[in-house]
């Protein structure tokens, strides 16, 4: 759905944004080498794009998907994600959960398949195309603004995780 | 009878409307059969093979998947408005989720964004372990039109306000394959508990939804939270 920006933009600005946008886009229609970084564990996994293939999800990838799993998504198409990545709890292994939506494909990683990818340290100097930081909780979730936690909180309707760009 | 449009099964549409519009507090029409069986199962494993599910929210226990793109979603909604034109068919298709109840946990008392809500069950019944549980709650609560979107459809305000404004009234609509329920999204309703084979995506409770509404309707609700200060948008739009 459309909604109205929270900031007026000049003419100037409106034309900038546009263009980044649209170059973003344009980069990330292919599958970029992926950067996580778990700061609870002082680590950090770097996927290349040409392995990521390898975890593309399924049916059977669903049972997996728990309170551990961290998603994030990488941008993509005209819609924005509005929703910062959380954990539901904090104690359990994380697994990532990799959105690729200008791709239409997701890949999951549990803990285990993450290990061939660790790296010590935050990753200082490593190349990549995008990167992600696992949240120890959900502590960006509740950086927002209340009312727009509590939108995007809603029992099960589908409003608010995307808007468009 | 009505004819068949492309997707759906046959049925009296003129019969569902009334049923809908006559049965306050709650305002729904049971629709078993809704769909072909192909269209159907065709749909249910489109949906269980699609990218785009992940976990709504901190605090949302299922899978959820927000709009997904498969082009028998959009048929459906235009089935739908051919189907009941006086009910629907001078709105919009809004939102469309489909959840996966993966861990067998159902959801609290809500209401949903649109005017009319879609809901169908897309889980063969074998797979339902309890026949007596895994349907929809229709209480006899409904959403005032200035309530928030948060308020109606956010926990815990809105099971609280379910809560506070029942007086005890309730439909049941058993679960069942291809039975959907039409029904007023102003009215709070949830889950039953269920009891579906837990052993993987083709056995857990699968939903599709959809709600229909004016856009304008909807992206007025939407604006205030996007706001730089969305209190302030709240307090000019309610003055």
């Amino acid at each position: 759905m459309l909604t109205t920006d929270p900031v007026a933009l000049t003419d100037d600005q409106d034309r900038a944004c546009a263009l980044a946008r649209a170059r973003s886009r344009a980069l990330l229609t292919q599958l970029p080498d992926v950067l996580v970084q778990d700061p609870a564990l002082d680590c950090c996994y770097l996927i290349p794009a040409a392995e990521l293939g390898r975890f593309q999800t399924g049916p059977e990838t669903w049972a997996g998907i728990d309170g551990g799993t961290v998603t994030f998504v990488i941008p993509g198409g005209d819609a924005i994600e509005e929703m910062p990545p959380f954990r539901q709890v904090a104690d359990l292994e994380p697994s990532v959960l990799i959105q690729h939506r200008a791709a239409e494909r997701s890949y999951y990683l549990d803990f285990t398949a993450l290990q061939a990818y660790r790296i010590n340290g935050p990753g200082a100097g490593l190349t990549y195309g995008i990167s992600f930081v696992i949240p120890r909780s959900t502590e960006l979730f509740e950086e927002l603004p209340a009312l727009r936690a509590s939108v995007l909180q809603t029992q099960e309707s589908g409003q608010g995780r995307f808007r468009r760009a | 009878m009505s004819p068949a449009p492309a997707l759906l099964n046959g049925r009296d549409w003129g019969d569902a409307e009334q049923a809908l519009r006559s049965s306050s507090p709650f305002n729904y029409v049971v629709l078993d059969d809704l769909l072909d069986e192909t269209a159907a199962r065709a749909l249910r494993g489109g949906l269980i093979e699609h990218w785009g599910w992940r976990q709504k929210s901190p605090i949302s226990p299922h899978l959820h998947n927000d709009r997904p793109d498969l082009p028998a979603v959009f048929e459906l909604a235009d089935d739908l408005r051919h189907a009941v034109p006086g009910l629907i068919g001078h709105l919009d298709l809004v939102f469309w989720w489909a959840i996966m109840y993966h861990r067998n946990v159902g959801g609290t008392a809500h209401s949903d964004h649109g005017e009319v809500t879609l809901n169908l069950w897309l889980t063969p019944d074998e797979h339902n372990l309890d026949t007596a549980t895994g349907g929809l709650v229709l209480l006899d609560v409904k959403r005032t039109p200035e309530m928030r979107i948060h308020e109606f459809s956010a926990p815990p305000l809105c099971s609280d306000y379910a809560a506070r404004h029942t007086n005890g009234g309730q439909a049941v609509i058993p679960y069942r394959w291809n039975r959907a329920v039409l029904f007023d999204s102003t009215t709070f309703h949830h889950p039953q508990p269920m009891a579906f084979d837990p052993r993987s995506a083709w056995t857990y409770r699968l939903g599709l939804t959809l709600t229909f509404d004016h856009p304008a309707v909807v992206d007025g609700r939407l604006a205030p939270y996007f706001a730089a200060d969305p209190e302030a948008a709240f307090r000019e739009a309610a003055s």
